[in-house]
This record gives structure tokens, sequence and C-alpha cells, in this order.
């Protein structure tokens, strides 16, 4: 009798012991709380704004989805946490960031700096750290999110629609919260987040906002984000269009592998591409499906990929910005020498010699005859 | 009073029971009386007339006993004739005979009597198993006539090793028991600590399983069953040659199988009649199940309550938007429709089937739809307890299936309190409880916990018969090859 007493107390006593553990029992109902879906954030004379975008219910279900809704509350204050945790006591429910899924940070914010506007989300344990993380062109998020609601679109639904589109193209996303916030940890390499267009329609990445020391730099356009894309061999699909616009091609395999050497504090980068292209487009009569023909192809989409690349290059090497994520690699496979050439990376990267060594072959044609 | 075979005795210790015959029979070749001594409606008194009264009324050969004894020396040397005659001089003997249907002939002046085994009473035919019922094997189950039984087995196992053990328990009950092992496969000394146990239960009447079984299983504060039965003989014989021991008890339509694990209660005998690929995704289903109805309840409670970062977004807003106008915690949400269910399992038990029908349909699908109508419960919790309901009764084992049932409230009150912590304290503490039961110098998780790799070959996929080539090795530390 006396060991079920023990194991009944035990059983009691442990959860509430062990519960000292985390900072409070944060014992709270699902529909005691709004859960937000998207926060934006924002900077503008001095100080902070974050607006969070909530379901107000119906949830999944279809009977009662008329009835839900978005809502939006806004909280403002010097920091970040700040206008966080004024937006929490304006709320009439408890807040939650654990299903926010997206967060966009408004040209301000990304101009004032990653590191003060994304701090708070580093101590934030409960934060799904698979959330996205898009910049704003041109505007500030509580624009970009109020002008969704204008436009009567459910916002975090079009963002999730956004995310599988991302997913089409590339094979990892690399502006999770989780990598942001470790690319904000180390100094060498630029930190490149996607940036969102908005037009009524809907939503769309163009391409990836360039950061100098945590500072809003650049945009980027479409062609030198997909050579970045290239380079940090993510790429799933991309289309190539070749210049005599006969034929046009789909990249459905990438492979980039990148080999960096440091020779006399001279840093040199191997690139080598392969990748497989399925013919999407035939617009002329002749046949294309010839040995010759195809191979003058392949040359083709060579050149077209390695176009592409040098844009990702020239820009890097123009503006001093390790956007192509260099400076671990080269650190990786030059320990010793890394020590002595990463006080001055940034000159360095306007430096560095890049070698291309591109191969592809065009597979499943489908058809076998001529155009 | 003396311990002696009277009839005079016997008539008067049996004379206010009606069924109980203690009659003079007189021999007229010789002139000698003896008493008849049986129970009325245990025996079969149409082969005691033909086979018995009938030759000895024609046997000349009588006239020449003219002593008692000498007509007991003529009787049990084939003057009556019967398979299964002896004589007896134990007077406790001659009670235990006659009182399980035997028929007895008592001659005082000797102070001894002859046993006939004309045994016959109202018993179900064998029919199918009821619980352990296959689509493709064998059909017949275990009744509740303990020789029946034992039948049953041996028409499986025809070796000259299987030995079928003789034992009795209960001081008023007196209920005969058959200890069943292979001498030369079994483990002798759990055999020995077997039948130690049985010999040493002291109770009046084994009247119900529990009076067994809590005897012989060694952690009694444990909700998981440590002795398992079955209505299969097929699957007990299968058990016997793997070196186990059977305890088949008059009176019980099922045969106990010790040293129980419990892989083998998640065993089901339909794994071994399909394919083995079949028999092994019904096996997994069978411990994801298990799984459903231990944690599913707790791990609403935990994500609702708690840690709701744990459902994906989807889904947190339709349970947000479920729950919103329903005015209890998730917690008593569950907690009280678990009750309910379990209500409504016991309601269905004790009522008619034909009234159980309906009311199962009135309590689980009217009432429930009104349940959630009303907003008194959230109709994802309704189909979370359903869901666990229904995987509870995945388990082919009826005793571990209550078990887990009781468990479940355990860990939805554990999640109330704390969240996903205390879910994982509960976890914690099943886990020890479960690795420091040991059913007879067995562990209770073996062979999970063994680390000989052949006795893993039908835990949680069944491999190809054809790679079970030896016995568990801690059932049967000899004698382990069961093929070559």
């Amino acid at each position: 009798m006396k060991k079920i007493i023990i194991f009944i107390l035990s059983i009691l006593v442990f959860p509430i012991v062990l519960g000292g553990c985390t900072h409070d029992f944060s014992r709270k109902e699902i529909d005691e709380i709004d859960m937000v879906l998207l926060l934006g954030i924002d900077y503008s004379d001095g100080q902070y704004t974050l607006n969070a975008l909530y379901s107000t219910g119906g949830g999944a279900d279809p009977e009662k989805s008329g009835a839900g809704g978005e809502k939006i509350a806004e909280g403002k204050g010097r920091t970040a946490f700040a206008a966080l945790e004024d937006l929490k006591q304006k709320n009439k429910k408890t807040i939650t960031l654990a299903q926010t899924g997206t967060f966009l940070i408004g040209e301000g914010a990304a101009e004032n700096g990653l590191g003060e506007s994304l701090d708070f989300l580093t101590r934030e344990e409960t934060i799904k750290m698979e959330g996205l993380i898009y910049v704003i062109k041109d505007k500030s998020a509580a624009d970009f999110i109020k002008e969704g609601q204008k436009n009567k679109q459910t916002i975090h639904e079009d963002l999730e629609a956004i995310k599988q589109k991302q997913k089409e193209y590339v094979t990892r996303m690399d502006n999770s919260v989780v990598n942001i916030l470790n690319d904000i940890k180390q100094s060498y390499s630029s930190v490149m987040i996607p940036y969102l267009l908005a037009d009524k329609s809907g939503y769309q990445i163009k391409g990836y906002t360039v950061f100098d020391k945590l500072k809003l730099k650049d945009y980027l356009d479409h062609d030198t984000s997909s050579g970045v894309n290239f380079f940090r061999n993510i790429i799933r699909n991309y289309p190539v269009y070749l210049d005599n616009d006969k034929v046009n091609l789909l990249i459905t395999y990438t492979n980039t592998k990148l080999k960096t050497k440091v020779q006399e504090d001279a840093v040199s980068v191997h690139v080598k591409v392969n990748f497989e292209t399925m013919v999407k487009e035939v617009l002329t009569k002749d046949n294309i499906f010839t040995t010759d023909s195809l191979d003058l192809l392949t040359k083709a989409q060579n050149r077209y990929i390695q176009k592409i690349l040098q844009k990702a290059v020239d820009y890097s090497k123009t503006n001093g910005l390790d956007i192509l994520n260099l400076a671990r690699l080269v650190e990786n496979q030059n320990y010793s020498k890394w020590k002595t050439i990463k006080g001055n990376w940034s000159q360095q990267v306007t430096n560095i010699n890049y070698e291309f060594e591109i191969h592809s072959r065009i597979t499943k044609s489908f058809i076998l005859g001529g155009g | 009073m003396e311990q002696v075979i009277n009839s005079q005795q016997i008539k008067e210790l049996f004379s206010k029971s009606g069924d109980v015959l203690v009659r003079p029979i007189k021999i007229n070749q010789n002139n000698i009386t003896f008493h008849i001594f049986c129970v009325d409606g245990l025996i079969n008194s149409q082969l005691v007339d033909q086979a018995i009264f009938q030759s000895m009324l024609r046997d000349d050969n009588l006239r020449h006993c003219i002593t008692e004894r000498a007509v007991m020396d003529y009787m049990v040397s084939g003057g009556a004739y019967h398979v299964f005659t002896q004589e007896e001089s134990d007077y406790q003997l001659l009670l235990k005979f006659v009182m399980s249907g035997m028929v007895a002939f008592i001659f005082d002046g000797e102070k001894k009597a002859i046993i006939f085994d004309i045994r016959t009473f109202e018993k179900r035919s064998i029919s199918e198993p009821t619980e352990e019922g296959v689509m493709k094997g064998a059909k017949d189950a275990f009744v509740e006539v303990m020789r029946i039984n034992t039948a049953l087995i041996r028409r499986r196992i025809r070796s000259e090793f299987l030995v079928i053990e003789q034992l009795s328990a209960g001081k008023v009950s007196k209920t005969d028991m058959s200890l069943c092992y292979i001498s030369n496969i079994a483990n002798m000394e759990t055999v020995n600590k077997i039948r130690e146990k049985i010999q040493a239960i002291d109770i009046d009447n084994i009247s119900t399983p529990a009076f067994i079984e809590e005897n012989l299983i060694e952690n009694k504060h444990s909700l998981f069953p440590q002795i398992m039965y079955s209505q299969r003989p097929d699957r007990i014989s299968a058990n016997l040659s793997d070196g186990r021991i059977a305890l088949v008890v008059d009176g019980m339509p099922f045969v106990y199988l010790l040293p129980c694990q419990l892989v083998m209660l998640m065993q089901s005998p339909e794994d071994y009649a399909n394919h083995f690929l079949v028999g092994s995704s019904l096996r997994t289903i069978r411990y994801i199940s298990m799984l459903i109805t231990l944690f599913l309840p707790a791990f609403y409670i935990a994500a609702t309550t708690y840690q709701n970062q744990m459902l994906p977004v989807q889904l947190a807003l339709s349970t947000q938007a479920a729950k919103q106008n329903v005015p209890f915690s998730s917690a008593t949400e569950v907690l009280g429709l678990l009750i309910a269910f379990e209500v409504l399992i016991e309601a269905g038990l004790r009522l008619p089937k034909t009234v159980g029908t309906a009311m199962s349909i009135l309590g689980g699908l009217v009432v429930g739809q009104a349940a959630v109508s009303a907003n008194i419960v959230s109709p994802l919790v309704v189909v979370i307890v359903a869901l666990a309901g229904i995987s509870g009764f995945i388990m082919p084992n009826q005793d571990l299936s209550s078990g887990i049932r009781v468990i479940r409230f355990a860990f939805a009150f554990l999640a109330a309190i704390g969240g996903f912590l205390g879910l994982a304290v509960g976890l914690i503490l099943l886990l020890t409880h479960l690795c420091s039961l040991d059913n007879y110098g067995i562990a209770y998780m073996s062979p999970f916990v063994d680390i000989d790799e052949s006795n893993h070959k039908d835990t949680l996929f069944r491999f190809p018969i054809k790679y079970f080539k030896k016995r568990p090795q801690k059932i049967v530390p000899e004698n382990r090859i069961k093929q070559k």
C-alpha cells in the first residue's frame, strides 16, 4: 500500500516539480489564444511597429469559414520586443507566435538592420524555426498586409501558396527563421532574404535582398538571384530560354560543386555545374534531335547558365559582398590560410578568381521526331 | 468423525442433499449387499445399468464370490466391465471422485469402495472461438470441461513428451486442473514453480479466473496481464512447442499460458494464417493502435492546453474553431467523454443484446451528435475519443485492452496537469514499470530487451516461418532448435 501511495504521489509531484524547468506552465486553452499566422516588422521614425495577423475562427471548417477571417493587431515600441509587448497588451486574448509561419520585414526595418529587428525572435522559445522570412520591397510590412486585406486576399493562405511555389523551383528554402538567424550570427557573408512584390493578382518572389552588415543594401534581379541559387546548389527547376527563341528547355536536375583554393592570399573558386534539361518548346521545323543539333543545344544551354552564374559573380565582385556564401566554404576547405585572409575578406571577395566547368545533357525529349 | 468408508456415515453426511444417492444393492447370487454412491445428474445412469448391473445380474461367477473381498477382487479384475475401475480406501478421495461425477460401490465390511468413471453431464459442444476468431485456420475452441480441453491439446501434440499433470485446488470446490508441458522442451524449474504456486492456493472456491490468475502472477499490482489465456487449442499447442506451460482449469473455457510476455499479447493467430508481410502489417497496425489508444487523448489535451505549437497550423486553426463555443476545458472534455465511453461499454455488456444495440446507437450516435450540436463537446474530441476507444479494442488480448484503457486515463490526467512534460513523466514511469516486470524469471519486455537476435523474429514484425529456427532463449535455455 505504501508503495502505491508513493507511486501515485510521484506521478502527481513529478510534473509540478519539473514544471519549474520552463518559466511557467503556459497553461492556456487553445481557444483562449490568438495564434499569429503572420508577423510584419516595420521601423520608421525611431520606433518599431509590429503587425500581427491572426485568424478569427472558422479554421478549416468549411461551414464556419465564412464567419472566420483575418484580423490585424498592431503594437508599437522603441524596440521590436517593446512593440511585441505593446501588441500583447493591446490584444484581448493572449498572443502566441508558436504558429507564425511567415515574418515580413518592411523596407524600413531592413534598412535599420536585421540584428535589431529579429533579435527578439532568437529568444522566443515557442517560435517555429521553419517559419519563413521575407523582405517587402519598396513598402512597409503593414502596408503590404493592409493592401492584401483591402484586396480581400486571405494573406496567410496566399503566402502559403508562395511557399509551395518556391518549393517548385528550389530544393531547400534558405530563408527559414533558423537559417536567417544563423546567417545573422556569422559576419563574413551577406545575409540574403527573398523579397516579395505584391499586386492585385497576388504575391511573387522576384529575387534576393542583399544585406551588407545586416542592413539593406540592394535588391537583386531575377537572373542574378538565380545565379546565387545555382551557387547554393538548390535549383530544382529552372527554365532555359535560348537566344534564338526556337528551343526552350527546363532544367530538371542540377549539381553544383565548389572547390576553393587559397594561394598567396589569393582565393580562387572552381565552379563545377552538372545539369540536365528537358526540351519543353520547339518553334522550328528543323529536326533538333540529331546528334549535331543536340550538341549545339547543349553548348548553348551551358553558355546560358554560365551567363547567369557570371551575373552573380559580377555583382559579388563589384560590390565586394559575399553573396555566394563562400566565406564558410573557404574556411572549411582552407582552414589554416583562412586565418590570414579573413581580416580583409570583403577586399578578397572583389579579387576572387572564378573558373567554370559546366556539363549538361538533354534528356527525356518525349518527341523523338522533328519539331 | 472417523474418516472411514462407510455407507451409513456417507448417508448421514448427505442426508439433506436430494441429488446424492446412497442406496443398498443386493447381489442375488451370493446375498452380499453393497451400497451404490453417486450424484444424480453427473453420472450416466443408462451406462451404469447396462455396463455394470445387467452384467452382474447374469454373471454366474459371482455365486462363487462369497465374501465382500472376493466380490471386490472379481469386479476390479473384470467382473464389471469399464475402462476406468479402481479400488479406493481413502475416504476424502472417495468423496472427491463421487462429487466429480464418478460412481462408487461401497463395501462396508471391507471399508473400501470400487470407483467407476461413468461421468456425464450437460456440457457445451465445441464451437468457434468468440474472441480469437480467424478467417483462415482452425475453428475449434476450448469448452468448460477440462478433459475435453486436454484432449484438444493432445490431438494437436502427439508427442510422448507431452505431460498432462493432474492437479486440484480449492478447499470446497476441489477444482481439477491440468498442468501441460512438453517435458523435453519446457524448463522444469518453471514447471516446478508453477506447480508449487498451484498447490499453495489456499482458497475455498476457484469460481472465477481471478482466483487462479492472482495466485499465479508475480506482480499483483500491475495493470498489464502477466498470464495469457487463449480459447484456441492451436495457439496453446504452438506455445507448448515453444517451451511454455499451459494450465487447463475445469470450468473455464480457455487455457492459461505461462510465462507471459507483452509481445505474446500483441500476437494474433491471424498473423500466422496470412502471408508474413500481411501478418507483419497487421501486427504493426496493432502496435500503432496501442500507441493511439494510450496517447491520443493525452496528446490532444497537452497540445490544446499547453503546447499548441505541436499542431500543424491548419489543424491548430480547425481545433481552435471547433472548440470556440465549448464551455469546458480540453481536459474536462476528453476525460468526460472517456468516462462516457466506458459507461457505454459497461451498459452494453449488462443489457440484453437487442437492447444493447439500440442503446449503443442512442448513446453513441444520438447523444454524441446532440452533445456536439449543443456545444457541450467539440467534434474533434468525439473523433479523438472514438478513435482511441476503437484502437483499444484492436488488442488481441482483452486483459491487455482493459489495462490500457485504465492507463489511458492516467496519461490524460498527467497531460492535463503538465502537458507534454506530464506525458513524458507518465511514459518514463510506464516504461520503468514494464521493464521492471518479471514473469517466472523472464523479463516481461523480453524479447525486446534480449540481445540474441534470433528472439526478435516474431516481435514487431512476423518473419517468414523459415527464420523461426530457435525457441525463445529465456524460456527454453536448452533444446532451442525448432527447425534446421
